[in-house]
């Protein structure tokens, strides 16, 4: 990228020569010899004598046969040459190897080359080359060719094991982590800061000794261009998250990527031979995001690009070529910030080494971004959507074409034509539905007819007429085929359903009408895609509030084939309305993907991670402190929760030392607003959500399922009040529907808290509303969230209260029957304080640990004894509870009890009379030993 | 728009090549550049981004040379291509008569959006094909004329008639950053100046024998 360069008329050789020997010099300008000219830094001007230069000055070898053929140069390996005093020699690549009559074998490589001109306007080649062929001095100075990587720009400036180069790099360094960026900078203001820290690093750097040897222009050029990788490199995380805040326009972008990422490369005329570097070249441009600086960002397309020409034979890529493989390339990497890389690229390139060729790189791919918003591509986009011709024009073909088409049309009267019996056919029967002798051949041979279309046709994609009016956005035509009994969930050739199409192609019409009329909301395509899935990668706002408003049905967590949720989707693209859309309706926001991603982590929008992560790290705060790691959620999350914390905070890249005040203490110091931030991230009235929140708890506590129902927005009007107008549809937008709805507009999530933590299904538990726990766990409410100081589960809660039908319906739905609260005490150990027999029996049946201990050291036995209850002492030591544990005071449950039935029992379980363990749970515990189910397990995958 | 100074003292100029597809505007490009020992990295490599390092008249000059997507339906991003072009090569081809008028478009569009601030050459490609010509040389060299610009003929299949396009070009080019000329190309330590051409602009000989690619050790001495 940045290559050796000097200025030949400076260099002592190439002055030696034009001046101590001109006749020879003339004479090879005027031949068109080739002239070599070692680099500046290794030729003693006083030590050049006229044999030197003659080794210097070449002559093709076969300079008298004149070469007919005009490409005779390109086939050879290597091209042979001889010096002026009869030495050969010959260039291979990059190099020039001497060979006979040279003392010695040398490879020296050529640093770069010009082509100088004669009086008569022809042109002779220089070559400037790192050392001379012969002789020269023995010591060469170091010398960096050319700057490749970042590692090359960190060796160039830091390793030379010397002192002073460890110290300034320490200042450096420790400038570099004072950086203090404000979250609200424009992006002209970042860039100004990272100036700043460029120049004064510039500065500081150039104080070292071997900087300042440097004397030629691309010296100095390295170290520009070097120090400015350096530091982009550590304070690149920071910046250019806050970068990606600034909405450069990227989610705009996303939405016409996503549109269009269905493309076929021969859609856009990209030629078949480069078929096989594509997805190499894709690879390459996949890390442009772990590139930190413009010139790692530059080298990332140029090996996209070079990776390109390496499959194919071609002379080289040209433009013509090039800029529909680029728009190819940038609708399929799947990078979300197109625009701010490019802005990074152009505006952080501060040393402007190598600029015109990172200027070419840069340009062709904002090229391509720039033609991705453009009409056009959507012209050769709706040709590949129309594409439902088969290779051969066929009967069955045309008339298929002409089918769709009108399901394109939506040419209702066609279609029908096209599917109803023709009349002459109907014409000829006894009656539209007779099946008698005559008739019946008539019809059947009109059904056995190949070219017929029907509801079932299919075209080479495997779709149905219905997939093409979903796709098309017909919901007229949707209705009219499902009369006609056309499959509602018919897959094509890439598992999309017809629903899967309307959300991809954000058609909310047909998405709510094919809901209704029973299409499967969780289909998954052959990415393990739901229709959420799609519809929140192509940014179709209206799409996904319509799917997870079917919540009972809608997985909003369902993992595709890579792992990632419907909330990782919507953060990575971009789509700031849809994440609070989901975190609404009950998305978790730490579900980890292949990659072991959160949302937060796969989203390059500051804004966006800031609040899943604050999410996050509240969770955090609340559940896994003095949890010791154990029970459900804070066990699973504790430890790498941890972890990720200081992953963030680092910034994404590791490798940074820099913290970032700002969103560092964002991300820290979060607990102080735990409860209002969990309330209030989706909505913008927090008291409004308070206040519901204090309804809908009243609500529980009252019984009132109708209440809680409306609460959660279940119910379009509420029982009471609302009365009069009704909304045109319940997800309607239009002003008068805004209006009516205005008081009722926040709806709670299962999800919402109170300022202890509580979610309403621990308030459901404690109260023991049956009906109420039932209809919140439908909703997928959190089965083992806790609450904050004593991280109680809503089963322990029912357990206190001995709600029997509660602890049965949260123990079937896969709620942890072992989480232990924050003095250690399972639900076990609560049942056991309170002799509650019934929710004892029902943990112990779904395999309740009755050798749980607390923090005091006793098993539920223990309690059992001190309490009193001999029948349920009698149940545990049936289960294989041990009577002869000792708790921290050292006590066996015997010597706490002050009852003579316990007493009597624990003899009896040690004559025997009584056999320890003679029961068995049910089941052996899920999940023994590992961690517990957890909500997101809870969902049958399909 | 001035012309940037690169590390050794070099004037960095931005050249783009304009004009239909398959006129021949990668080949021409190609020619120019490719030579004994970079021929081997171009192949592999791409061709659409080239440079080219000059020095006449002891000026030294980087010609980087912009190939740009010909195709009509990515016309409308020309200007991304062009803005801050030191200088523009417009090329048709000599037998078709449409990319004739392509070029003329794109003249009417480079003048509109950079002014006269840019060297244009207007070049017919495909001289070998003589017999098919359609587009007449009194007419070509007149239009040409009337834009401000140069008219050259060359083939990029036997090798004929760009170096002296490219060399033209960049005379001119120097032309106009002449008055500002760059301090670290002047060194007065050395009196001689090799090569010793004179400016003029009808030095340009068009039947050089078709030898090496870059007129190196290829044969081409005359």
């Amino acid at each position: 990228m940045a290559k050796y360069d000097e200025d030949l008329h400076d260099n002592p050789f190439f002055i030696t020569l034009s001046e101590k020997f001109p006749d020879l010099f003339d004479l090879a300008s005027e031949k068109c010899w080739m002239i070599c000219v070692p680099r500046f830094e290794t030729v003693l001007r006083s030590k050049i004598y006229k044999q030197d230069v003659e080794t210097h000055i070449l002559l093709p070898e076969k300079e008298l046969e004149v070469p007919d053929e005009e490409d005779s140069k390109s086939k050879d390996q290597s091209m042979a040459f001889v010096t002026l005093n009869g030495k050969y020699l010959s260039i291979q690549g990059e190099y020039i190897v001497t060979g006979c009559g040279f003392k010695e074998e040398r490879r020296v490589k050529i640093l770069f080359d010009e082509s100088f001109f004669n009086s008569k306007d022809q042109s002779y080649q220089v070559l400037c080359i790192d050392k001379q062929l012969e002789g020269g001095p023995e010591e060469q100075p170091m010398m960096v060719a050319s700057l490749e990587t970042l590692s090359d720009c960190h060796d160039f400036l830091w390793n030379h094991n010397d002192p002073a180069c460890e110290k300034v790099k320490k200042t450096v360094d420790s400038y570099l982590s004072s950086l203090t960026v404000k979250i609200d900078s424009t992006p002209d203001q970042i860039k100004d800061i990272a100036f700043e820290i460029y120049e004064t690093a510039l500065a500081e750097i150039s104080k070292l000794p071997h900087i300042r040897k440097l004397h030629s222009g691309s010296g100095k050029n390295f170290f520009a261009l070097a120090t400015e990788t350096y530091i982009l490199n550590k304070i690149h995380s920071q910046l250019f998250r806050l970068l990606c805040r600034t909405e450069l326009g990227d989610s705009d972008i996303n939405k016409y990527t996503r549109k269009a990422c269905d493309v076929h490369f021969a859609d856009l005329g990209i030629r078949q031979e480069y078929s096989p570097g594509l997805s190499k070249a894709r690879e390459h441009l996949l890390s442009l995001n772990k590139c930190s600086s413009p010139f790692e960002k530059t080298r990332c397309f140029k090996q996209t690009v070079s990776s390109l020409g390496a499959g194919s034979t071609a002379k080289g890529l040209t433009a013509d070529e090039l800029l529909p493989i680029l728009v190819y390339l940038v609708l399929k990497s799947e990078i979300p910030n197109w625009k701010v890389n490019l802005f990074y690229i152009q505006q952080f390139h501060f040393s402007n080494v190598g600029s015109e060729e990172i200027l070419y790189y840069l340009t062709s791919f904002e090229a391509a971004v720039e033609y991705i918003t453009t009409k056009s591509l959507e012209n050769s986009i709706s040709i590949n959507r129309a594409r439902f011709y088969c290779e051969t024009e066929t009967l069955t073909v045309t008339r298929l074409r002409s089918f769709f088409d009108s399901v394109a049309r939506e040419d209702v009267e066609s279609v029908e034509k096209l599917l109803k019996l023709p009349d002459d056919i109907s014409m000829s029967l006894c009656h539209p539905l007779c099946h008698c002798e005559k008739c019946a051949p008539i019809v059947s041979n009109y059904h056995d007819d190949p070219a017929r279309v029907s509801i079932y046709s299919r075209d080479s994609l495997k779709r149905t007429g219905l997939h093409y009016a979903a796709l098309m956005g017909q919901a007229i035509i949707i209705q009219r085929l499902l009369e006609l009994k056309s499959d509602i969930d018919a897959v094509d050739i890439n598992h999309h359903t017809p629903l899967h199409l309307a959300c991809l192609h954000g058609n909310q019409k047909c998405v709510l009408f094919l809901l209704s009329e029973g299409a499967s909301i969780n289909k998954m395509d052959r990415g393990g895609n739901t229709p959420l899935h799609l519809a929140c990668s192509h940014g179709h706002e209206e799409c996904v509030k319509a799917l997870v408003f079917n919540k009972e049905k809608c997985n909003v967590n369902h993992q595709n084939s890579f792992g990632d949720t419907p909330l990782h989707l919507a953060a990575r693209w971009n789509y700031g309305l849809i994440v609070p859309l989901l975190l609404e309706h009950g998305a978790q926001f730490d579900i980890r993907n292949k990659l072991n991603d959160t949302p937060a982590r796969a989203s390059y929008n500051t804004k966006i991670f800031v609040n899943l992560q604050s999410l996050a790290s509240n969770r955090h705060s609340s559940f896994s402190a003095g949890s010791g790691g154990r029970g459900g959620e804070g066990g699973r999350g504790g430890g790498r929760r941890a972890s990720e914390k200081e992953e963030t905070d680092g910034g994404r890249a590791s490798s940074s030392d820099v913290k970032l005040r700002n969103s560092d203490s964002l991300s820290r110091n979060p607990t102080k607003s735990i409860a209002r931030r969990r309330s209030t991230l989706s909505s913008d009235a927090p008291s409004e959500t308070d206040k519901q929140l204090k309804k809908l708890f009243r609500a529980i506590h009252d019984h009132d399922i109708t209440m809680v129902k409306y609460l959660f927005g279940n119910q379009a009007t509420p029982t009471e009040g609302g009365g009069g107008a009704t909304a045109c549809h319940p997800l309607c937008q239009c002003e008068k529907c805004q209006k009516l709805r205005k008081g009722h507009l926040v709806f709670l999530n299962v999800n919402v808290r109170d300022s202890h933590g509580n979610t309403p299904l621990h308030k459901a538990a404690l109260n023991g509303s049956r009906a109420i726990v039932d209809y919140l766990i439908s909703r997928d409410a959190p089965k083992n969230a806790r609450t904050k100081d004593e991280l109680l589960t809503p089963l322990h809660l029912a357990c206190q209260y001995n709600h029997k039908d509660v602890v049965m319906k949260l123990l079937e739905n896969g709620a942890d029957v072992n989480p232990s609260d924050v003095r250690g005490n399972t639900p076990l150990h609560f049942c056991c304080n309170n002799g509650h027999m019934d929710s004892a029996a029902l943990l112990l049946i779904h395999g309740a640990d009755v050798t749980a201990l607390n923090d005091r050291g006793d098993t539920p036995l223990h309690n059992a004894a001190r309490w009193n209850h001999a029948s349920l002492a009698k149940e545990l030591i049936l289960y294989g509870a041990q009577y002869s544990h000792r708790n921290n005071e050292d006590k066996t449950p015997d010597d706490l009890t002050t009852d003579e039935e316990v007493h009597h029992v624990i003899k009896q379980a040690m004559s025997g009379e009584i056999s320890i363990g003679a029961y068995k749970p049910l089941s052996s515990p899920p999940h023994a030993g590992s961690p517990n189910i957890s909500d997101d397990d809870d969902f049958e995958h399909i | 728009m001035a012309a940037r100074t690169g590390g050794g003292g070099s004037l960095q100029v931005k050249v783009v090549l304009l004009g239909e597809g398959c006129v021949g505007k990668t080949s021409i490009v190609l020619r120019y550049v490719q030579n004994q020992f970079n021929d081997k990295h171009i192949q592999t490599l791409q061709a659409s981004f080239l440079q080219k390092n000059l020095t006449i008249n002891r000026r030294r000059l980087c010609l980087n040379i912009w190939d740009t997507a010909g195709q009509e339906r990515y016309h409308a991003l020309g200007p991304i291509y062009y803005r801050d072009s030191h200088a523009a090569i417009v090329v048709y081809d000599i037998t078709d008569e449409d990319s004739f008028t392509k070029a003329k478009n794109w003249v009417r569009e480079l003048r509109k959006m950079l002014g006269d601030s840019c060297v244009l050459v207007i070049v017919g490609n495909k001289s070998d094909l003589e017999k098919n010509k359609v587009i007449q040389e009194k007419d070509a060299q007149e239009y040409a004329a009337s834009v401000g610009a140069k008219h050259f003929y060359t083939s990029a299949k036997q090798n004929k008639g760009i170096e002296e396009m490219f060399l033209d070009l960049s005379k001119r080019l120097l032309e106009k950053e002449g008055n500002n000329s760059n301090p670290s190309s002047t060194n007065p330590s050395s009196t001689r100046r090799p090569g010793g051409i004179t400016v003029t602009d009808d030095s340009i000989r068009t039947d050089r024998p078709s030898g090496g690619g870059g007129g190196g050790g290829g044969g081409c001495c005359g």
